[in-house]
């Protein structure tokens, strides 16, 4: 035998009851039956044991469930649970085993869930909870169970909401939106001056054989002269007797087959009569129809086709009237006018001073009455005038209108003096017509204490360009401004001024019917311009005219 | 739930520990209360106590030959020690673990 020191056997010898200690434990363990299961290596995998093996099925099913499945304490401390639960909250199976359930339960559901929690201690309870980690709150089912005597603990099965309850938020909100659009749709309808009727058919072997009423807004129902009940889900034919009579089965029949929308007026039997126009459009299985009252908008037209033809034979009798009655005028104004000046020439020794002047007033009213007539026609004419554009160049047309006034001009000394000039698109007839009546008046109408200074001034430009908003402003004019320092006029009269017979001097005074600025202002109306005048009395008249460049 | 003398222990220097059970036996969860009970009513002190479910994570066995459940493994400080059952008897566990304590 060999000696071995005393303190290495010492040291052995605790080392030995240390292990023994151990063992021993391990079958007091056993023997006491508080081992439930043991693992060890084999090979390379490790094998479980469980001693009480009956419920390996139920095992398998709690662990791998898609529920959480927890056994709480009585106070509540979580001494299982399995991965779902786990994974459910996010949270290591570390952080969760041992601790209160009451710490993943929301402030909000605590309440609640202390009374599910009482009574799953000595029965059954379920309701909806939430559960709580950090930010994350997740809606939850959960279902306890006391499972007592066999365990001393309450078995607790949890339901993620998280999933139905989104569904439940989009389902709430499409309903929203689906009674939001309803309703939209409904106030259009109800405020829209049509009626509006859907129709859905009804089949009997795929034949069309009636149409269920499916909507009808107020007008519709007011036209059928029914309250809603007795329309909306009630057959077509049966609310509309005599639909197929009126034509209205076939074209709704005929929409629904072919697809295709038509309209047409309707004159139902009704009194007083009216008349609709109405719109059938087919939908789904169905056809939607919709009408509008156009009786006051026919009798409107058929009015209006009654004073255009009117009008339309009222101007073919002035036109003939003017026509033929003025020369019908001037005809016997002209023997008038002969035979006083014949009695005047020849008769002159035989005639009383008083005969002499009552001769003479003749001849000068029928004088005037002549140049009535004259100017009356030429206003009609001009009115009336088929005409015919060409581009014309206004320094000719003034030149044409001052010769006519040469003597006229000489006589008064009176200075014209013209600039700018231009081109443009017009009736030349016309704009000679227009400067001489606006020359005459200009040397008609001027002062005996001054020389005549009139000058005729012409520029181009945008109607934009020109503080005037009766000008359309995106089109080009050709502005002309005949301007003299003769008597003028009182500024009240510068509209008044153009209106026929319009005449702020006697007869006597100056000559003129009065007609003269109405047919300028005609005139210039024929080519789309516009004409305005000011005048300063006893300092001269001004008159803008606007016309536009090229014909429009 | 008998009421126990609570006595506190100061641990002395670090203590880990693991405690292995196997799933919703019996004594598995007996145990996880008792030693939560345990930790929290006799222990002060910096400790990690890690709780392995045999059921979950089988591989947790490998570091040992063989693993009973219930078991507490103290692995620090050494020696390592096991204990095996539910840990009914905070004292004995402390003693059995060779816990040191501070008076």
């Amino acid at each position: 035998m060999k000696s071995v020191p005393t303190e290495s056997l010492l040291s052995r010898i605790e080392e030995l009851e240390f292990r023994l200690a151990e063992s021993e434990q391990l079958i007091d363990a056993i023997k006491a039956g508080e081992v439930d299961a043991f693992a060890f290596r084999k090979n390379q995998s490790h094998e479980i044991y469980t001693l009480h093996s009956g419920d390996y099925a139920y095992r398998i099913l709690v662990e791998n469930i898609n529920e959480g499945a927890l056994n709480l304490s009585e106070d509540g401390l979580i001494v299982y649970t399995n991965t779902y639960f786990c994974d459910l909250l996010h949270v290591p199976y570390d952080k969760i085993i041992g601790n209160s359930i009451f710490n993943f339960i929301h402030p909000s559901s605590e309440k609640l869930f202390k009374e599910l929690f009482e009574k799953g201690l000595t029965g059954k309870s379920n309701g909806e909870i939430i559960l709580s980690i950090g930010a994350t709150n997740i809606p939850s089912y959960v279902s306890l169970t006391s499972l007592y005597p066999t365990l001393s603990t309450v078995g607790m099965i949890v339901t993620d909401l998280t999933e139905k309850k989104r569904q439940e938020l989009l389902l709430k909100q499409r309903n929203a939106e689906l009674t939001h659009s309803k309703n939209l749709i409904n106030n259009i309808l109800q405020s829209t001056n049509h009626g509006v009727l859907s129709y859905l058919a009804i089949r009997k072997q795929n034949e069309v054989i009636d149409f269920e009423i499916q909507y009808a807004n107020d007008i519709a129902l007011k036209q059928l002269d029914l309250p809603a009940e007795k329309v909306i889900g009630k057959k077509y034919l049966t609310v509309i007797p005599n639909a197929k009579e009126l034509g209205l089965w076939d074209r709704i029949v005929r929409v629904l087959n072919t697809g295709i929308a038509e309209s047409h007026e309707l004159t139902p039997p009704g009194d007083p009569i009216r008349h609709f126009i109405a719109y059938f459009v087919p939908l789904g299985d169905g056809v939607t129809v919709t009408f509008i009252d156009i009786t006051d908008q026919k009798h409107h037209a058929q009015l209006l086709e009654e004073k255009n033809l009117q009008l339309a034979k009222m101007n073919e009798e002035l036109q003939t009237f003017n026509f033929v009655s003025s020369h019908d005028l001037q005809e016997p104004l002209r023997k008038i006018q002969l035979f006083s000046s014949l009695l005047l020439k020849e008769e002159r020794e035989h005639l009383s001073h008083n005969g002499k002047t009552y001769l003479d007033r003749m001849q000068k009213t029928a004088e005037r009455m002549q140049m009535l007539i004259g100017d009356l026609l030429a206003y009609f004419q001009i009115k009336n005038a088929k005409t015919r554009f060409e581009r014309t160049d206004l320094n000719d047309i003034l030149a044409e209108s001052l010769t006519l006034f040469e003597e006229s001009i000489k006589e008064k000394g009176a200075a014209i003096t013209f600039a700018g000039l231009c081109e443009i698109d017009a009736v030349p007839f016309q704009l000679r017509q227009l400067f001489q009546n606006l020359l005459g008046n200009a040397l008609k109408f001027s002062s005996p204490h001054r020389q005549l200074q009139l000058t005729i001034n012409c520029e181009k430009g945008k109607g934009a360009e020109f503080s005037n908003p009766d000008l359309s402003p995106g089109i080009e004019y050709c502005h002309i401004i005949f301007e003299d320092n003769g008597i003028g006029f009182a500024a009240v009269y510068n509209e008044r001024i153009f209106e026929a017979f319009q005449r702020l001097h006697e007869y006597d005074e100056y000559k003129g019917t009065g007609i003269g600025l109405a047919i300028c202002k005609t005139i210039v109306e024929n080519h789309r311009g516009i004409i305005k005048a000011s005048g300063i009395l006893n300092e001269g008249a001004r008159f803008d005219i606007f016309i536009p460049m090229n014909r429009v | 739930m008998v009421d126990r003398p609570k006595d506190k222990f100061v641990v002395e220097g670090k203590l880990v520990l693991q405690l292995y059970v196997s799933g919703m036996s019996p004594r598995s969860m007996e145990a996880i209360e008792n030693i939560r009970r345990l930790c929290d009513e006799h222990l002060q002190g910096v400790f990690d106590l890690e709780v392995i479910d045999l059921y979950k994570n089988p591989e947790a066995a490998s570091e040992q030959q063989i693993v009973f459940s219930p078991s507490l493994i103290k692995q620090l400080p050494l020696p390592k020690k096991t204990l095996i059952g539910t840990f009914s008897d905070a004292d004995k566990v402390i003693k059995g673990l060779g816990i040191h304590i501070k008076e």
